[in-house]
């Protein structure tokens, strides 16, 4: 039986497994963008008046004009040595996509971390009370929230908040990252990106504050949506293991309440939620787009939705292939993290 | 004889469930002698592990439990929640029916132990570890398992376990619910052996739930016989197996194979619904000596030759 020493062997065969999934993904993306009609050239190229010679070179120099048996392959192997080309659309065209990305990635995870702090504390917060004092008033409630929240359209929910704690209490400000005026407020050097963590490296507590008041609001929203699903699954797992043999066993053993309900039906609970996690990530990244876009927040989900506006193909694809990317990642280190709390898993 | 360790009286319990109360339990009243083993024989669903866990107070929440229930005298179901806690595991011990869910998938054999050791006394780490190792050893696992996981072992081999962690705090009382089902033959003996032992070495008593009658006469001194939630019959093992008073236990021991005939007798028809069970006697739709006061009334448990108690309104017949 494999214990010690086995953990990296299993991360590099979870990587390994993950290789396909990811393959899949670009490969759809691939299709997707070369299927439908119309082309990046075309598409840039529309409204303007260029002669149909420069639009062929244009073509041929992006190599859309050879069949797609050649192109998939230098589609694969662009993507794999990291070079995805240069922006196409109005907004950035000529910048390296990879740089572009670059620049925004840092906002989204920030957002993206801090939605999933809101949706972990909110979600197990709210499954754990309704588990433990099941059909009683508090689970009543949080059943019923953790029906309702999910189905809360995105920019609804971020305009409400945008408009009770900024417009109306002027709690935190209504968008942007930072604050507006660069002058008076400039924002920390860029070290990570990460405007919190950076601000924290320079040492400065006031560059924090300002960065996690922008960052409160957009969190909650993004967090309280996901949190729906964190609260039903927490809940039903907690009930299930909180009837569990081995629980009965522990009582019947004098194990005190408190370790019995952490070690035993809260652990337990824990693991089909980890495993579930990975999905959340995804949800997590569409919710993002949503709530960047309500904030005013500078990230991937509004370069993605501007690339689509400027028919951006390179951007497009460069920006989905990241996500995918993130996706893949994520789910191989939550296999791994599943590995460490369940003894089970690894063989 | 000195005055039991465990005295049941009157106990009644009732699960709640959407159809309605199942009365599972319907006015037990039991003695367990110290260093006695006391025998629990029923079919399946006759109430014999709801027996166990109400006695440990482990029955789940909204349940109905009334009745007494005294450890040396103490009342247990009047204890504090905490008080209870610590009697639980310390004092008496139970093993469960099925071993295979009873154990947590994420804790190793070990941490169990410790867990358990260090929920009732003040020892270090290491005392409890090398006093988990002695009990493991002693039921026949090899002590370098003891970082296993629980699914690292076989069924039979967490019984072991199961019986190890019950008998490692060395309680008074040990209520063992069909401990040897999963194991063969030679294990079970083995087991059996292990019991034996434990009663002459410190006094410890032992509720034996089964429903191999071959068992009950080999190790019990006493026998209760529950139907339906109801005690039917209880006295030593002698009296219960030579003059049956209660048909259900006549029924009971016919039913063991006899070895010269290799007739298999059985008892006719089901148990009772115990959300609705039947007026009077519960045995009277099954009974072949039913009368109609059989069905009118029920039998009150009566004494019928000292020490041995049957719930049946022509047990003088059967003596
Ligand atoms: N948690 C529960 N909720 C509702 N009913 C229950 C519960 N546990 C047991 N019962 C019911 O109570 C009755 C007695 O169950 P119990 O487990 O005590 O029977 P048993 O004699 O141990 O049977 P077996 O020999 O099969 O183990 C059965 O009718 C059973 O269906
Ligand atoms: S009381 Fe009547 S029905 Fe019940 S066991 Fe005795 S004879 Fe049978
Ligand atoms: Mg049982």
């Amino acid at each position: 039986m494999p214990k010690q020493g086995s953990l990296l062997a299993y991360t590099v065969s979870r990587l390994i497994l993950a290789l396909p999934t990811l393959l899949i993904l670009l490969t759809v993306l691939f299709l997707v963008l070369r299927i439908l009609p119309g082309d990046p050239v075309s598409a840039l190229e529309a409204g303007r008046h260029r002669s149909i010679r420069d639009i062929a070179a244009d073509k041929a120099r992006l190599g859309l004009d050879q069949p797609w048996w050649i192109q998939y392959p230098v589609y694969l192997g662009q993507v794999f040595s990291g070079n995805f080309g240069v922006s196409l659309g109005s907004l950035y065209l000529g910048q390296p996509v990879l740089g572009v990305i670059a620049q925004k990635l840092p906002a989204t995870i920030e957002l993206a971390i801090g939605g999933m702090i809101v949706a972990t504390i909110m979600g197990v917060g709210t499954g754990v009370l309704g588990g433990a004092n099941r059909d009683k008033l508090p689970d009543v409630i949080v059943r019923l929230y953790g029906g309702i929240i999910w189905v809360i359209p995105v920019f609804w929910l971020g305009l409400m908040l945008q408009l009770v704690f900024a417009v109306g209490l002027h709690w935190f400000p209504p968008n942007l990252r930072y604050a507006a005026d660069p002058v008076i407020y400039p924002p920390p050097t860029h070290i990570t990106g990460l405007y919190t963590l950076d601000s924290l490296l320079e040492g400065s507590l006031d560059k924090f504050a300002i960065s996690i008041d922008h960052l409160f609001l957009p969190s909650l929203t993004l967090g309280l949506v996901v949190s729906g699903f964190f609260t039903r699954t927490v809940r039903a797992n907690l009930l299930r293991t909180i009837n569990s043999d081995y629980v009965e066993a522990a009582r019947a053993r004098g194990v005190p309440e408190p370790f019995i309900v952490l070690r035993y039906a809260f652990r337990n609970a824990l693991i089909p939620i980890v495993t579930i996690l990975g999905l959340q990530f995804a949800i997590l990244f569409a919710g993002a787009v949503l709530t960047e876009k309500t904030f005013s927040w500078d990230g991937m989900g509004t370069l993605l939705l501007n690339s689509i506006d400027s028919r951006d193909y390179a951007m497009i694809q460069g920006t989905v292939v990241v996500y995918a990317f993130i996706i893949v990642i994520i789910s191989v280190i939550i296999d791994v993290i599943n590995g460490l709390i369940d003894p089970r898993v690894r063989y | 004889m000195t005055g039991p360790l465990l005295r049941v009286q009157d106990l009644y319990v009732h699960y709640s469930t959407r159809r309605g109360y199942v009365r599972a339990l319907e006015g037990i009243t039991l003695d367990v002698y110290p260093s006695e083993t006391l025998g629990i024989v029923g079919e399946t669903g006759c109430g014999k592990s709801t027996l166990g866990k109400a006695i440990l107070g482990i029955l789940p929440p909204r349940t109905r439990v009334s009745g007494q229930i005294l450890l040396a005298g103490v009342e247990l179901t009047k204890l504090r929640r905490e008080e209870y806690r610590m009697i639980r595991g310390k004092d008496i011990a139970l093993i469960f029916q099925d071993p295979m869910t009873r154990l947590n998938p994420l804790m190793t054999i070990e941490d169990h132990f410790i867990e358990e050791i260090q929920s009732h006394e003040n020892v270090s780490k290491n005392m409890a570890r090398e006093r988990a190792r002695e009990a493991l050893v002693s039921m026949g696992i090899h002590e370098s398992r003891i970082k296993n996981y629980p699914h690292e072992f076989s069924g039979g081999m967490r019984q072991r376990i199961m019986i190890a962690m019950a008998l490692v705090l060395k309680p008074s009382l040990l209520i063992a619910d069909e401990p040897t089902t999963s194991l063969d033959v030679i294990v079970e003996s083995q087991i059996l052996e292990v019991f034996h032992d434990l009663k002459r070495g410190y006094k410890m008593s032992l509720l034996l739930i089964t429903h191999n009658m071959g068992t009950v006469a080999e190790v019990c001194d006493r026998v209760a016989v529950l139907y339906a939630g109801r005690l039917v019959e209880i006295g030593s093992v002698k009296q219960v197996f030579h003059k049956p008073l209660h048909p259900y236990t006549q029924g009971l021991l016919a039913s063991i194979i006899h070895l010269e005939t290799k007739e298999l007798h059985s008892i006719e028809g089901s148990p009772p619904d115990l959300i609705s069970p039947p007026e009077g006697c519960h045995f009277h739709p099954r009974c072949q000596f039913a009368q109609p006061i059989c069905v009118e009334k029920d039998p009150p448990l009566e004494e019928f030759e000292p020490g041995h108690f049957a719930a049946c309104h022509f047990g003088d017949k059967f003596l």
